[in-house]
């Protein structure tokens, strides 16, 4: 029997870029892996251990390679129409924009995080992520830790009054958590609030100046990526000192990845546009790249993206009293 | 009762806990699902191995202790501490160390490199900058052939990314060989 044949899938998977999660059940245990592309970590929960799972509804806003290649289709699709179907673009735009909506309502209220606690670990699942997940996880996994340890005692709550799940003080094997080493860490702050405003603002000036070749347009531009970059700066540095916490780090990150990914496509497409507007140029080389307008475009577009999120951050957030 | 929310770890209320399986956070107001189970209720007690008596087998280990089992592996004598459960059979912290006799077949591997997943994103990766294909190609088919038989994930069955990686390996090695072959024919004939 190979080791694939031990263990069967079990629901959910989180497809990252870089980073991706899954659950396994194998013989007597299960098995949590996170996969780093070319690398995987496991840990096992053997069924006997396991003393509690706990699910609680939480945004959790995450673009997985799935989003990202439907973003890629339509991106094909858009490119495709405005070249063909000029008319049938908005079709495409309405399109989008539900499938954003769907996307920000999807993170923000039928998410969740998982965790599962024996007497030496307190684990999150990252792979159980929304709701009907967790649903399916929980319809599985209980029935086979139910058939090992057996049912609970009905006045198990009185038993367990003074027990904590997981490992006690003196028996934490796990590093503690950033957000427990800073407790006053907040959500946002002043910076992030204007790093998202930055967002929402360039996503605007990049739509009303979409076919403009006039310098301040291009000025524009240069302006808000600068903003953005001494803002993203500002947040690491928040981060480093304890002040801010992680979602808006990883939003700043992203930003990032995103300006650099942006550089290549934009010179990209200055190179074919270029190219077309050569005399010899061969006719067969697409000339729906319409250079600035595209990647005016696209901007607005990842800017908007990332406004939402920065937004459903800080908007979604709920204090703990 | 001490349930910590999913989400920010308030614990929670435990009138709700009674009566079913669901709970309201009172720290971040998320609703939480709990599956509680019986293992929360064992109790913690430390593991002390009784003291080893005159003429009673004492542990290899630790000879002050008393021995409660043997390895299934070498034999040697065991304490409560020092036995480790593989099913039915124990094993002494040493065997299992080296992977011998039960503890061989427990796989307890805690990470592992995806070496069919390395293939392919070599040959993939290095089209980003073309030229380094020359190197890349060849270096993936030798590389993919080197670790075929090399375990793959726990979880995954099939050599496919290794098939893929020689594939495009073979495919930028041929391309580089037709590119120069293409370029010595024909500035042999601008020469003549």
């Amino acid at each position: 029997m190979t080791n694939g044949d031990r263990y069967r899938k079990l629901p959910g998977r989180r497809r990252g870029l870089f980073k991706g999660a899954s659950l396994w059940m194998g013989p007597d245990h299960l098995l949590s892996v996170k996969s780093l592309r070319i690398r995987e970590e496991y840990k096992r929960f053997h069924f006997r251990d396991v003393q509690a799972i706990v699910v609680a509804r939480a945004p959790r806003f995450h673009l997985s390679t799935r989003d990202l290649t439907v973003a890629l289709l339509w991106l094909a699709a858009y490119l495709a129409a405005v070249n063909l179907r000029p008319h049938a673009t908005w079709i495409l735009w309405g399109l989008a924009a539900a499938l954003l909506l769907a996307w920000v309502l999807i993170s923000a209220r039928w998410s969740c995080r998982c965790r599962i606690y024996t007497a030496v670990s307190r684990e999150e699942l990252p792979s159980i992520d929304r709701i009907w997940t967790a649903r399916k996880f929980l319809d599985q996994v209980t029935p086979r830790i139910a058939e090992v340890q057996g049912a609970l005692p009905d006045d198990w709550a009185e038993s367990a009054e003074a027990l904590t799940p997981g490992p006690s003080a003196q028996s934490a094997i796990v590093p503690p958590d950033r957000d427990v080493l800073h407790p006053d860490a907040r959500v946002h702050t002043a910076a992030a609030g204007i790093f998202v405003a930055t967002l929402w603002a360039n996503a605007l000036a990049n739509l009303l100046v979409l076919h403009s070749n006039t310098a301040a347009a291009s000025w524009t531009q240069i302006f808000f990526g600068l903003a953005l970059l001494a803002e993203t700066v500002i947040l690491f540095v928040e981060y480093h000192r304890g002040l801010l916490r992680r979602p808006m780090q990883r939003l700043a990150i992203a930003n990032l990845v995103a300006v650099g990914a942006m550089y290549y496509v934009r010179q990209m497409i200055f190179s074919f546009s270029a190219a077309a507007k050569q005399p010899n140029a061969d006719l067969r080389i697409p000339t729906f790249y319409a250079g600035d307008a595209l990647t005016r475009g696209i901007g607005a577009g990842v800017c908007l993206i990332l406004g939402l999120v920065g937004a459903g951050i800080i908007f979604l957030h709920k204090r703990p009293q | 009762m001490p349930l910590p929310c999913a989400r920010c770890q308030t614990p929670l209320p435990q009138w709700e806990l009674v009566s079913g399986d669901r709970a309201v956070c009172t720290g971040c107001g998320s609703p939480n699902r709990v599956r509680v189970f019986p293992a929360l209720l064992a109790a913690e007690r430390p593991v002390r191995p009784d003291a080893a008596a005159e003429g009673e087998a004492a542990c290899f280990d630790h000879p002050g202790k008393r021995a409660v089992a043997s390895c299934r592996q070498c034999g040697r004598f065991v304490c409560q501490l020092c036995a480790i459960q593989f099913g039915a059979d124990t094993c002494c912290p040493s065997c299992v160390a080296a992977g011998s006799g039960p503890a061989n077949a427990v796989n307890t591997d805690t990470s592992r490199i995806l070496y069919d997943s390395v293939a392919l994103i070599l040959p993939l990766a290095s089209l980003v900058f073309w030229p380094l294909t020359a190197l890349t190609g060849p270096a993936t088919v030798v590389f993919s052939l080197m670790k075929w038989r090399r375990p793959l994930s726990l979880v995954r069955r099939f050599r496919w990314r290794f098939v893929v990686a020689i594939a495009i390996g073979l495919g930028e090695l041929g391309a580089w060989i037709w590119g120069i072959l293409y370029f010595v024919a024909r500035s042999k004939m601008g020469n003549s």
